[in-house]
């Protein structure tokens, strides 16, 4: 899974999001460092709806035009839980050997 | 008040607070992406685009436009991302391509059973088919078996040497008996529309939209109807005489003409076991999704169109092309309706899909404004 699609499931983990809020709140929790445009927004959203880990919670219509909010299926809440799990092992590996780095001589990190 | 609820208090404006320009110049980017991703998601991301805008801003931005067109170029390539807009498409069409596929090779090998079979115990000998018929429907097998995966190269290449081998047969017969392209132009349109739809099917796999209640159903039923003229032969009481010719009675004592397709002997087998399989290929259909339900049909209708106008409006060319020698050739009127027949008939029934779910959905967006109206509403009295 790649990261915009990992943002914005975890933007909609929190409550039903429409196009607009996923955008910031993407930027937000990623602390300003991912900025998702419209394109790939959309492209990620369709492609996660297909998929089943997302689904439209409901529509409305806000002056004459069309505002869809989308929320998180169970299949997505479990995707987000298993590659948040998959992300951190890989995390607590990375630092694991970065600890031990440290500690080896000729490394000029110790 | 964070940027959000600033954005959300005059987010997706209208026209009215929103420069004009900008919004046209959004829509032009826009109309880049394919149809479908635009009907489903046009809209909204016009608003998304509108609100994420600076006050004043009349140009879209340069990462705005380059993200824009990178998408909707990559969506044209067949690039993920255009899902479930051309979901419903794509599921037809997969149907649609299996269900023909199948009956390409269901409906020769039905013939060829029976035929072997009555010739086997009338003669004690084997009719000879010529290596056409066998690759054609060695190709509509393999097609058919790789409809159910995901080989989307393989099952549309089957498909269409399938297909290119019912027209080169069609065309190498014209000069001697136009009759017969004439009489046989349904299965032409029924093997290229199969092809096309294999073609255009994507990823996407019948047995997959057809789910598997379905596809078993599917499955028994183009089982039975391959064997029906088999067991009909088999049953039957064949009374070959020395000169040659002999004669047959279908089980049950009832011989009936052949419902669906012409072979040796149908009988009461073939009048109750046939219908009920086409019965229940019928209810399967029938208990799908709406939106695949409409496209199947807009897929099948000129293959139907064909089959129902052609017989009686070319009957007088079919009854007076044998009484010549050379037989009369078609004219360009009729070329041209046999040949437009099925592009206007599948044309108007895309755009009688298009237009219905057009039609439903901005229902849907009525009332459900009607609906957050009256909502509005009551909230004051509460």
């Amino acid at each position: 899974m790649g990261e915009p699609a990992f943002l914005i499931l975890t933007a909609l983990a929190a409550e039903p999001k429409h196009g607009y809020a996923v955008i910031e709140d993407v930027r937000e929790i990623s602390e300003g460092r991912v900025r998702l445009h419209t394109g790939t927004l959309y492209s990620v959203l369709d492609r996660l709806r297909e998929g089943g880990l997302i689904a439209v919670d409901r529509e409305e219509i806000v002056r004459s035009r069309l505002r869809r909010y989308y929320r998180l299926t169970g299949a997505g809440q479990q995707r987000l839980a298993e590659e948040s799990e998959r992300l951190r092992r890989n995390a607590d590996a990375a630092a694991a050997r970065l600890a031990a780095l440290r500690f080896l001589p000729g490394t000029g990190a110790a | 008040m964070s940027e959000l609820e600033a954005h959300g208090s005059a987010d997706q404006s209208g026209p009215d607070e929103t420069d004009h320009r900008l919004e046209r110049r959004y829509e032009r980017l826009l109309a880049l992406f394919p149809a479908g991703h635009r009907a489903e998601y046009g809209d909204e991301m016009l608003g998304v685009l509108l609100t994420a805008a600076r006050p004043g801003q009349r140009f879209p931005g340069l990462r705005e436009t380059a993200d824009l067109v990178g998408c909707a170029v990559w969506m044209r390539l067949g690039g993920r991302g255009g899902g479930v807009a051309d979901g419903r498409r794509a599921g037809a069409a997969a149907v649609y391509g299996l269900l023909a596929a199948l009956a390409m090779v269901v409906f020769p090998l039905r013939d060829i059973g029976s035929e072997l079979l009555w010739s086997w115990r009338m003669w004690g000998e084997q009719l000879a088919y010529s290596p056409g018929v066998w690759a054609s429907l060695a190709a509509w097998s393999v097609a058919a078996a790789a409809a159910f995966t995901r080989f989307r190269a393989v099952a549309a290449l089957a498909a269409w040497a399938g297909a290119l081998y019912q027209v080169a047969r069609m065309a190498r017969a014209y000069f001697e008996s136009p009759g017969y392209l004439v009489q046989s132009w349904w299965v032409a349109v029924f093997a290229v529309s199969a092809a096309l739809a294999l073609t255009a099917r994507g990823s996407a796999r019948g047995q997959s939209v057809l789910g598997t209640r379905r596809t078993a159903v599917v499955a028994v039923a183009a089982a039975t109807l391959t064997v029906v003229p088999t067991a009909e032969m088999l049953l039957a009481t064949i009374e070959p005489r020395p000169d040659g010719f002999g004669s047959s009675h279908a089980w049950g004592g009832i011989s009936v003409d052949g419902m669906f397709g012409s072979y040796s002997v149908e009988g009461v087998i073939s009048m109750v076991v046939d219908p009920l399989c086409v019965l229940a290929l019928l209810a399967c259909l029938s208990g799908m999704a709406s939106g695949i339900r409409r496209r199947l049909a807009a897929m099948v209708m000129p293959t139907l169109a064909v089959a129902a106008t052609v017989p009686p409006l070319f009957n007088g060319f079919l009854m007076s092309t044998v009484r010549f020698d050379p037989p009369v050739l078609l004219s360009a009127g009729e070329w041209l309706y046999l040949v437009g027949l099925p592009l206007v008939t599948f044309l108007l029934g895309a755009l009688l899909v298009e237009r219905a779910e057009r039609h439903a959905y901005l229902i849907g967006l009525g009332r459900a404004a009607e609906r957050e109206a009256r909502l509005r509403q009551a909230e004051p009295s509460a």
